[in-house]
């Protein structure tokens, strides 16, 4: 194949692999059906499998010829059929028809079972870049062929020389690499970017169900619960497993969400662990404390260990969330954290959708909240708009109903599981913003309704005084007036003329009365301006008060509830205040009618005394009043009248 | 005299023009809308022109309105505003002024007094009601706080624009009395002496309308 010049090296060592894996596979084959009729056992066939590596590698090269992974499964696939062909090699030495030089080969061939893992540790240390993790690693790196070596040259020298002193060393050597290689995965996860993490994290996984299983392996032969050919599977996995994921990690890292999928595996796992660990504890230490192992003993460990298995699970898998899965822990986090804002009332619900675009960091990212007064949605400023055509949606749904759409910018469909996660994990805020929003309507109707009654109000106070001065008390006077007329017929000296006088001084007083009336209704000089009326309410005031307005004319609504609020306030004033001097001053800022009412009296008066009427008032026409002060400094009441425009 | 009267509701206006006749005056026209009265008096130069606050045709101060015209084309046209209640702020411009007066319309059941005020504002007086005098006599004012309780009620009568002689008679007192009051009020308010009974009114008004 060296004259194909438009061959990569990568192929080109694949297709050698392919080669010898094809070789050696019909020599196994030839091996057992031919003249030698080796005898075989399971392990033999199982090595076959290692077509499947091969094919996996096939693909990678096809599909992508840049990653050095697809060669090295191919290398890996050699490595698992040649070293045990070259064994049945061996085995035709014990045959009637020994193949030439099978003595020799028989000798060497057991010496060469770490040249089948070394691919394994090449594919760690290189993984998925093709580059070490760093150039001290280069170290790790050379160490595989030669722990490989040595293992032979420990096994050979023990054949020949029959001295095991090389193996042990050779062994830790292999162990000690192997250990190393594995932490350069870790390293590279520590410190890698997002997608090589997502690789790694596959590869991790298939490595953990490789420990997991030869674990189990191990403790299933060593109680005698299975025979040894669970090794057979574990090696079976560990040919399926490995190069399946890692194959997926090249092509299709985003196939699921390997984060979540590795921290939910490690996360049960240390949580067996933890358990086992637990109930052995918790035996042994009965068992010490009551001087006998009992069943009773037993079984209170296994409850125990049963009821710390639940919260310990949430731990470990939080902890190993936050290493792992860190990305996604973090989106989560940050909801929750932003949800228990809301909670303690530092934030707003309706900034879920900044919160939101901040977790997932999409800019774009928009919550469409579905109406709570009827079809439609509305955005979290409680604005009706339309889902945009464009975009991915995200329905949030909350007892059977669609409450919220998520829409994220089309892309990664990372990103839209990352969104999902987000919007499950505030889904609180979400609810509660769009309650809010309700609320918040039903609050401005009545609002607006308040406004409306209290308009109602001064326009029929206005007319009630009206009709008390042209009407009642005209007729009164007039009145009065037939009865001057009918006096002057009567003689001064008649006792009736006495009588008419005390009518009319009658007349007179109810005349007073009405004027009083219909001045509390509605003061008859707000015609006259808020400046005028607000001179005559404080012209009977036992103390000096400064009048200053500075308001062009608003109207008769906003006139009136000022003349009100000063009235109150004044009144205030003189019942509490114990004041020398007092101050009023309205005046007009843009769109409000500002009142402020201060006084240099004992002060101290709490904030809500006595302002709940002036307060009402002032709430119906949509402003607010409130009342500053302190202890011997008097005290200031504002009031804040929007005038509109 | 000659009268001109002002006055919407008719039930009043005849009233007050009975009232006027039968103390001897001519009343030469009564109408109840303030958009013909400044033409009214025109033509027919009463003596006095008593005019209702609210009229037609908007109901609101559409009489001030017309007074304040008439005085720009007759400056001595005496005029008797009347009103249920006290707005004095189309009027305020002509308090202060000569020939002018300004009275709730009940003072009307008080005959005789409404029959002087009538007298005195033809004659160039003054005739204040003594609601607005109490408005415009603020007892917490730096200047009047130097008053006495008995200067202050001296003061109240002589702003309403009576005489010493009336103001001697509604307080029981002599009227020598009442003139030591009145050089009394005109010191401690630095105001200007004058012997001139209506001079002497209007220094007052102005001063108290300085005040508002």
């Amino acid at each position: 194949m060296g004259h194909d010049v438009g061959m990569t090296g990568g192929a080109r060592v694949a297709v050698l692999s392919t080669l010898a894996t094809v070789g050696a596979g019909i020599a196994i084959l030839v091996a057992i059906a031919g003249p030698a009729r080796v005898p075989v056992g399971p392990e033999a066939l199982a090595n076959l499998a290692s077509i499947f590596p091969l094919a996996l590698g096939w693909i990678l090269v096809v599909r992508a010829p840049s990653s050095p992974v697809g060669p090295i499964l191919t290398v890996l696939a050699a490595a698992l059929i040649v070293i045990p062909a070259l064994d049945t090699w061996g085995y035709t030495a014990f045959s009637d028809s020994p193949w030439w030089g099978s003595s020799l080969v028989a000798v060497v061939s057991p010496a060469l079972w770490a040249w089948q893992i070394a691919p394994f540790l090449a594919l760690l240390v290189i993984f998925p870049s093709g580059l070490l993790p760093g150039i001290r690693w280069r170290v790790v790196a050379s160490l595989i062929p030669v722990s490989a070596a040595s293992i032979t040259v420990a096994l050979l020298v023990e054949r020949w020389a029959a001295s095991d002193a090389l193996v042990l060393p050779a062994l830790v050597m292999l162990l000690s690499v192997a250990i190393a290689c594995l932490g350069s995965v870790i390293v590279r996860y520590r410190v890698g970017d997002e997608n090589e993490k997502r690789q790694l994290g596959w590869l991790i996984l298939a490595s953990l169900c490789v420990v997991v299983l030869m674990a189990a392996s191990w403790v299933g032969v060593f109680f005698n619960l299975v025979d040894s050919a669970a090794f057979g599977v574990f090696l079976l996995s560990l040919v399926v497993l490995v190069p399946t994921a890692v194959t997926i990690a090249v092509l299709r890292h985003d196939l699921f969400e390997i984060e979540r999928l590795l921290g939910d595996v490690v996360a049960w796992i240390a949580t067996t662990l933890a358990a086992a660990a637990l109930v052995a504890a918790l035996v042994l230490g009965l068992g010490a404390l009551l001087g006998s192992y009992t069943t009773a003993g037993l079984a209170a460990a296994v409850f125990v260990a049963a009821v710390a298995l639940l919260p310990l699970h949430h731990r470990i898998h939080r902890a190993v969330g936050g290493v792992i899965d860190r990305d996604r822990t973090m989106v989560r986090e940050r909801m929750a954290r932003f949800v228990e804002r809301v909670r303690e009332g530092s934030a707003e619900p309706e900034e879920v959708e900044a919160a939101l675009a901040d977790a997932v960091g999409d800019d774009a990212l928009r919550v469409y909240l579905t109406d709570p007064a009827g079809a439609g949605t509305v955005n979290t400023r409680g604005e009706a708009e339309e889902l945009p055509e464009r975009g991915v949606r995200i329905p949030l749904t909350s007892a059977g109903l669609t409450i919220a759409v998520v829409v994220v910018g089309e892309g990664s469909s990372r990103r839209v599981r990352r969104a999902r996660l987000a919007l499950e994990a505030s889904s609180l805020a979400v609810d509660v913003s769009r309650l809010n929003l309700g609320l918040r309507r039903a609050l401005a109707d009545v609002e607006e309704s308040r406004r409306r009654v209290w308009t109602a109000a001064v326009h029929e106070r206005t007319r009630i005084e009206r009709d008390l001065h042209d009407g009642a008390q005209q007729q009164l006077v007039a009145v009065g007036m037939k009865l001057r007329a009918a006096q002057r017929q009567v003689d001064p000296a008649n006792s009736a003329s006495a009588d008419i006088d005390k009518a009319v001084e009658m007349l007179e007083r109810t005349v007073g009365d009405l004027r009083e009336l219909a001045h509390g209704v509605r003061p008859p000089r707000l015609e006259d301006g808020l400046d005028a009326a607000l001179r005559d309410l404080v012209a009977g005031s036992p103390i000096p008060v400064d009048v200053r307005v500075d308001a062009a004319v608003v109207t008769d609504v906003i006139t009136t509830t000022a003349y009100f609020v000063v009235s109150e306030a004044m009144a205030n004033v003189l019942k509490h205040a114990r004041a020398t001097r007092v101050g009023i001053h309205v005046r007009r800022e843009r769109d409000e009618l500002h009142v402020r009412v201060t006084d240099d009296g004992v002060g101290g008066v709490p904030a809500t005394f006595a302002l709940t009427a002036l307060r009402d008032r002032v709430a119906s026409i949509g402003g607010s009043a409130e009342a500053t002060s302190s202890p011997g400094r008097g005290t200031t009441i504002t009031a804040v009248l929007p005038c509109g425009s | 005299m000659r009268v001109v009267v002002a006055e919407d509701s008719a039930l009043f206006r005849e009233g007050v023009v009975r009232l006027l006749e039968a103390a001897g005056h001519e009343v030469v026209d009564a109408l109840g809308d303030a958009g013909i009265l400044v033409e009214s008096v025109e033509r027919h130069r009463p003596d006095i022109a008593i005019i209702d606050v609210r009229m037609p045709p908007t109901h609101t101060d559409d009489g001030a309105v017309a007074a304040t015209r008439i005085r720009a084309i007759l400056p001595h046209q005496p005029i008797l505003m009347l009103s249920q209640h006290v707005e004095i702020v189309h009027s305020t411009s002509l308090v202060s002024t000569g020939a002018f007066g300004y009275l709730l319309k009940d003072r009307v059941l008080r005959v005789d007094a409404f029959l002087d005020a009538v007298v005195r504002v033809a004659a160039g007086g003054s005739a204040l009601d003594p609601l607005i005098v109490g408005a415009l006599i603020r007892p917490a004012e730096a200047g009047l706080a130097r008053l006495t309780v008995r200067e202050r009620d001296v003061l109240a009568l002589v702003a309403e624009g009576h005489s010493n002689a009336a103001v001697a008679r509604s307080l029981v007192l002599a009227e020598r009395t009442v003139e030591t009051h009145m050089r009394a009020i005109f010191r401690k308010l630095l105001l200007e002496e004058s012997t001139d009974g209506h001079r002497r009114v209007l220094a007052v008004l102005a001063f108290l309308r300085a005040l508002q």
